[in-house]
């Protein structure tokens, strides 16, 4: 095995948001690189929202990623709204975790059966599986248009939402719309899922036993499964406030990126659903714990193919939790109440929104002088957090599959599959401002 | 599957990207025209995927989006799907890689009965911005003669 030479070179991996590499080269035995090269331009936002509005950041930083845009939108305004000193009522804030679990039922479903199924299944795309498993494509479709469904009653759009704005809505729904929802969830959303059940069952076993553990980092709180709001957790040091979030990201950057990365206690951190299910497991509505067990997911985990099943659990815990918080909206009514226009700056202030969108943590940090516009403004991306994972992962799992005598072709498939599994959003993680390429 | 007859003119594209905001124009512009009752509007805005069940559902379905044929800015073609082929067409913003050629072929595969037709519209410029080129807006009242002539055929 120590003449061994590999030369992988994957450019522009497919089924993941936005461009970026894999380069292995391993000369007699030695692995020399083993790279992820992340090669989106940057993006500049942080640089946009400086002189704007308290009004209009949320707005601006929803075109980060048209995947995840309620995400952004929803750290956006925390950060926004603990700056300048902004409550929400208890009803408003059930409204914002409906809607974030709408975001995370789209891209978790998306993930899933576009992105993730076609590897299981050893075949290029979701296309050849029209063929074969037609049904599964519809019920795939469907789903992602129900969970589409979700984000457009109540956030006014399947992307970009509109509703949500700083202190509130724009347009709250009314009950009528969230019967309607419940009802798509009961009648057609569960069912599916109980159909995707059966159909990980039988596809789970295709995932690579790979292991390797690193640090989880994800938010927690006392009363749930943590989307909305929470403490930081890391399964290495424990809870933090979301306030110290540079703390557990440390950005750093490397020359073959072009997006910055992050590291806590280790050289490397991961966020995401997987890290959310290790720290969060205990959390779980029932109909999710069972599903867990069924699919053999239990914390800790240190299998990153396992973020996959990972998201299924999660999307049917939203399901669950979606019905709990539309039942208890039903019950107190909808009080039509709009979001302030005119607020006091109080000589402006400094907020940080720390959110778990579907790709893991994702943190705004803004601050406002007392005019309410911002002056400095800072975003982290989870894809940005999970590269140097991704990358040691990729060492450990090529020095394994080597050593195992699998072939170039096996390894470079595992790698992209590796890469694919963190469902990673690198157009989203793009957004240094200063690169300097050391060759 | 509805019974009544429907045609939906769906439009794809990101209005933040000059000229790919072309077909959401078009829709804006559609709203003002008399149109038959079984018609509706839809924009899709920038991910094609969500519109896969619209092709495959509807009597017509009648897509508008910019489209790089090699053409002159502002030029108009009125597509039928087994054109995209030999168009090379490819969609401007698609995300995770589902563009709206890979989204009518998935409908088709997926047994679609709909009368699929694409209005593409060659850009002149894509870059990001909120306005359409002189070239490009220019296009949009024989766009929308080809609309109303294909929504009453």
């Amino acid at each position: 095995m120590s003449n061994l030479n590999l030369n992988i070179n994957v450019e522009h991996i497919t089924r993941v948001e936005g461009h970026g590499n894999i380069v292995v080269n391993m000369k007699d035995g030695v692995l020399e690189k083993c790279i992820l090269n992340i090669v989106e331009p940057p993006r500049y936002f942080e640089a946009m929202l400086r002189g704007r509005s308290w009004t209009e950041a949320h707005i601006i930083t929803s075109r980060i990623c048209g995947i995840c845009s309620i995400g952004h939108v929803t750290a956006s305004v925390n950060a926004t709204e603990e700056a300048l000193g902004l409550k929400l009522s208890e009803q408003d804030t059930l409204l914002r975790k409906l809607i974030l679990h709408g975001e995370t039922l789209q891209s978790h479903v998306l993930h899933i059966y576009f992105l993730v199924a076609p590897d299981l299944l050893r075949v290029p795309s979701v296309f050849p599986l029209v063929a074969t498993h037609k049904d599964v494509v519809l019920r795939a479709l469907r789903m992602k248009k129900n969970a589409n469904y979700i984000c457009d009653e109540l956030a006014g759009r399947t992307i970009h939402p509109i509703a949500v704005v700083p202190g509130g809505y724009t347009k709250l729904p009314t009950v009528e719309q969230l019967k309607n929802i419940k009802k798509m969830l009961v009648d057609v959303f569960i069912p599916d899922a109980e159909a995707t059940l059966e159909t990980l069952k039988a596809l789970a076993p295709n995932l690579p036993a790979f292991e390797r553990e690193t640090e989880y980092i994800g938010l927690v709180n006392d009363e749930e499964y943590a989307f909305y709001k929470g403490d930081i957790a890391s399964t290495d040091t424990g809870r933090t406030s979301h306030q110290n979030y540079k703390a557990m990201t440390n950005e750093y950057i490397v020359p073959h990126s072009s997006s910055k990365r992050c590291k806590a206690k280790r050289s490397s951190l991961m966020v995401g659903a997987l890290a959310r299910f290790n720290l969060n497991s205990k959390m779980l509505h029932p109909l999710a714990t069972q599903v867990a067990e069924a699919l053999g997911l239990k914390a800790p985990c240190y299998n990153p193919f396992m973020n996959n099943v990972a998201q299924f659990v999660e999307a049917v815990h939203a399901v669950e939790d979606s019905l709990k918080i539309i039942d208890t909206l039903i019950e107190r009514g909808i009080e039509d109440k709009p979001a302030p226009r005119d607020i006091s700056f109080n000589g402006g202030g400094t907020g940080v929104g720390a959110v778990e969108v579907p790709r893991g943590i994702l943190y705004h940090e803004y601050t406002y002088n007392n005019k309410g516009q911002i002056t400095n403004a800072n975003c982290i991306i989870p894809t940005g957090q999970n590269l140097s994972n991704i990358e040691d992962d990729m060492v450990k799992l090529v020095n394994e599959m080597v050593k195992a005598g699998k072939s170039e072709d096996e390894i470079t498939f595992a790698l992209e599959m590796l890469v694919r599994a963190y469902d990673p959003c690198i157009s989203c993680s793009v957004h240094m401002l200063d690169v300097k390429y050391k060759y | 599957m509805s019974s009544s007859s429907t045609t939906k003119v769906i439009s794809v594209g990101n209005p933040l990207c000059g000229d790919d905001g072309i077909g959401p124009a078009v829709i804006a512009a559609l709203h003002n025209c008399p149109l038959p009752d079984s018609v509706s509007l839809l924009n899709a805005g920038i991910d094609p995927l969500n519109i896969v069940d619209e092709l495959i559902n509807n009597e017509k379905v009648i897509l508008i989006d910019a489209a790089m044929m090699k053409g002159t800015p502002g030029d108009v073609h009125f597509l039928k799907p087994y054109d995209l082929k030999h168009l090379s067409y490819r969609s401007i913003n698609s995300t995770h890689g589902f563009g709206v050629a890979e989204c009518i072929d998935l409908a088709i595969k997926l047994g679609s009965v709909s009368d699929i037709s694409l209005i593409g519209v060659q850009p002149e410029n894509i870059d990001a911005g909120n306005q359409l080129s002189d070239s490009v807006s220019s296009s949009i009242p024989e766009i929308i003669e080809i609309i109303l002539k294909e929504v009453n055929r």
